[in-house]
């Protein structure tokens, strides 16, 4: 049998029966002439082809389970906020197999790097939920501790760039807060073809020479120009982040979603024909 | 013609050497279609283009495409791009060794098998697509249909693309699975993505125009006022006695220069295209394609250059994300200015003699085509590929064609009879036309 043949017939068998193992496939040929080492690697291909997944049980599947789970977690949670153990219990009755600490601290920490969802506290419980929280509710207990030393730091000469420095991590502060702004006005955006393609040409030569330069006041300089001109800083420096090829750059190998620091900030431009990274955020492993 | 309206709604995939574009028409034939977008295409202008790459994992043994292969950095991944021209490769032998260092160590894994992968992932990433912008769930039921290149083996090619795509899971479209791409570009470009039949949309209203016409194609609101759809009409109105509208078709990419020539038959504005079809002669379609391109333009500055301008191309060249590479290619090419980084520059007194040795070639291979076809009107010219900013280029040919019409991209120079094109469509007219009700009849 043609390898070919054998693909389709092991994803007709899967389409068909849902989760198997590999010995009930090969049962699934029913005696046509094919080697269970002919069967065994086309499952491996497909498997790292990602058109089958391994499921549990030692079965493989046309679904990736995880997604299916982490899709159920999604839509749960879009309706109340859970904890890890009401996650887990909820996810548990949908009969998939995966283990009880599988979804408490594996799947929980995955769906922590969703876009759209959010930790909260509910005292000392975390809690997924859809909404992010305020500004001030996530700052209450440091705005508590600032009150306290308030007068002390006020009475104590410290420029506030140290007490920030202090707080946050010295070498910080600027990257943080950047100290530059757009120069002067921003230009209005560009409407006609040409106005974009000229606002792109001048943008990527703008990041060239701020990525060229190694003077500090240039860089703040070209800033406000590129700002002015419609671009957006992507990243803020020092922050720590899981590592995306597509928005990070970094010199070393890197694995997708390996802990990263944003050593200096990507460029984007918006404008009516979309958004474009014109430079990616530099990183580097943490 | 089958006056059997196919398919109300169609996707379009431009499978391109470095990004595939992928074009939507959703629930009716009165519509303009859509190219896909998603916020992650951010590495290039307008969020349509989906990296045609895939990338292999050594040690975990595992693939990964598109974005997701560009998502990751680990040591031991391999990324491998410009797959695509293994399909139209003329020997099967080569086509088949050429990714053997890759996956000599695998058994049964060759470029097929990864091909599978890479459009079963592209299946998946425009399911998300249609699923966040237009809330559906399954595309299974929506047919697909791919553009290809006018040059090396298509026939071959279009088979088993068809079949990879089959097993992909894609609903391939069973009348019309693959389409030229230039023919496909000048339909996206002449009805600017619009679809059109006599048929009124029930929500729109209307009433029917023309009884028993209601399902063939409405040229008219498709094609708009163009000048494609302009010699119809005159000839229709006998305001012209010219039976054939000749339409050439250019696409200067980093390493190709491609050129396509149609006939259209202003007596059946609907047909499909074949070098058998002969019309005075001369073939209703022809294609071939030149081992020319932009980058043959950076050597030549090269070799020309100075030391401070090789030591600055230097530079460029080893750039991971080519950001120089491609705003060089536009100031010093599109917009003749120099070239600064720090106090080095490229000055056009460098470039201007790269570019003019270029230009020879290419007219020498624009001189080729023609003769061999015995080509010798051109009624409207498509420019499409990134080497159509070059006004040098685009100049050239007009002078040497002379078209009646020209459709490009934006340019600083004053072109009469010109259309220029919108950033949509010099990037995704050939996906926006495959998915035209133009190619259901």
């Amino acid at each position: 049998m043609e390898t070919r043949e054998i693909r389709k017939q092991v994803r007709r068998l899967i389409r068909e029966h849902g989760p198997m193992t590999r010995m009930e496939i090969l049962k699934g040929f029913n005696g046509q002439e094919v080697g269970s080492k002919a069967v065994n690697q086309t499952i491996n291909n497909l498997i790292s082809l990602q058109i089958l997944f391994p499921a549990t049980g030692n079965q493989v599947w046309d679904q990736d389970q995880e997604e299916i789970l982490k899709r159920k977690a999604k839509n749960l949670i879009s309706e109340k906020d859970l904890s890890r153990t009401q996650l887990a219990d909820a996810l548990l009755d949908l009969d998939t197999g995966v283990s009880k600490y599988h979804i408490e601290k594996n799947l929980f920490a995955a769906l922590l790097n969703e876009p759209d969802i959010y930790l909260k506290y509910r005292g000392n419980t975390q809690l997924l939920t859809k909404d992010r929280a305020s500004l001030e509710e996530l700052t209450k207990p440091l705005a508590r501790s600032y009150q306290r030393i308030e007068l002390v730091l006020e009475k104590s000469n410290y420029s506030k760039r140290e007490i920030q420095e202090a707080i946050v991590g010295k070498g910080r502060i600027s990257t943080l807060h950047s100290t530059s702004k757009p120069n002067g006005f921003i230009l209005p955006p560009p409407e006609k073809e040409r106005d974009i393609d000229y606002q792109r040409d001048a943008a990527r030569l703008l990041v060239i020479a701020w990525r060229d330069t190694e003077n500090n006041d240039t860089k703040i300089y070209l800033e406000g120009v590129m700002k002015s001109l419609g671009l957006k800083e992507e990243g803020n420096v020092g922050e720590v982040v899981n590592f995306d090829g597509l928005i990070h750059d970094c010199n070393e190998p890197t694995s997708k979603d390996e802990e990263v620091k944003v050593e200096s900030s990507g460029w984007r431009l918006i404008n009516r024909r979309g958004n474009y990274l014109i430079n990616k955020a530099t990183v580097r492993k943490v | 013609m089958d006056k059997q309206l196919i398919n109300e709604s169609i996707i379009a995939i431009d499978f391109g050497n470095s990004f595939c574009k992928v074009s939507i028409r959703l629930n009716g034939v009165n519509v303009a279609s859509t190219l896909l977008r998603d916020d992650s295409y951010s590495y290039d202008e307008g969020n349509f283009c989906i990296p045609s790459v895939f990338g292999y994992l050594r040690n975990s043994n595992r693939f990964l495409f598109g974005t997701d292969a560009l998502r990751d950095n680990s040591a031991d991944l391999e990324i491998i791009r410009n797959w695509k021209p293994n399909f139209f490769d003329e020997s099967d032998q080569n086509r088949r060794d050429s990714l053997s260092q890759l996956f000599g160590h695998r058994e049964g894994i060759d470029v097929e098998t990864a091909a599978i992968g890479y459009f079963n992932w592209l299946r998946k990433e425009v399911s998300a697509i249609c699923r966040n912008s237009f809330s559906i769930d399954d595309i299974s039921s929506i047919p697909a249909r791919i553009t290809l290149p006018a040059f090396g083996n298509v026939a071959n090619a279009t088979y088993r693309l068809r079949e990879l795509l089959e097993e992909s899971e894609w609903n391939v479209d069973a009348t019309f699975s693959a389409i030229h791409e230039p023919y496909a570009n000048s339909i996206g470009v002449f009805s600017e993505g619009r679809s059109a039949i006599w048929k009124p949309d029930i929500v729109a209203g209307e009433r029917v125009i023309c009884e028993g016409k209601e399902n063939e194609p409405h040229f008219g609101k498709m094609f708009g006022g163009s000048t494609f759809f302009e010699e119809f009409r005159n000839y229709a109105l006998e305001k012209s006695d010219q039976k054939i509208h000749w339409v050439f078709v250019a696409d200067l990419g980093g390493y190709t220069l491609d050129f396509a020539m149609f006939g259209f038959n202003l007596n059946n504005i609907q047909q499909t295209f074949s070098s058998e079809v002969k019309y005075d002669g001369l073939p209703a379609f022809a294609r071939r394609s030149y081992p020319l391109g932009v980058m043959d333009i950076d050597e030549l500055v090269y070799e020309k250059g100075d030391a401070i301008s090789k030591k600055l191309m230097d530079k460029m060249f080893s750039d991971k994300d080519q950001l120089m590479l491609n705003t060089f290619h536009q100031t010093a090419y599109s917009r003749s200015q120099p070239f600064f980084l720090g106090a080095a520059s490229i000055q056009p007194e460098i470039v201007n003699p790269a570019l003019e040795d270029f230009l020879s070639q290419a007219a020498k291979s624009l001189d080729n085509f023609m003769a061999i076809h015995q080509y010798r009107k051109v009624d409207q010219m498509v420019l499409t590929g990134g080497g159509s900013n070059i006004p040098a280029f685009r100049q050239l040919l007009i002078d040497r064609l002379k078209p009646g019409y020209t459709h490009g991209a934006v340019g600083n120079e004053v072109i009469p009879q010109y259309s220029e094109l919108p950033h949509d469509f010099v990037r995704g007219a050939t996906a926006l036309g495959g998915s035209s009700v133009y190619f259901e009849f």
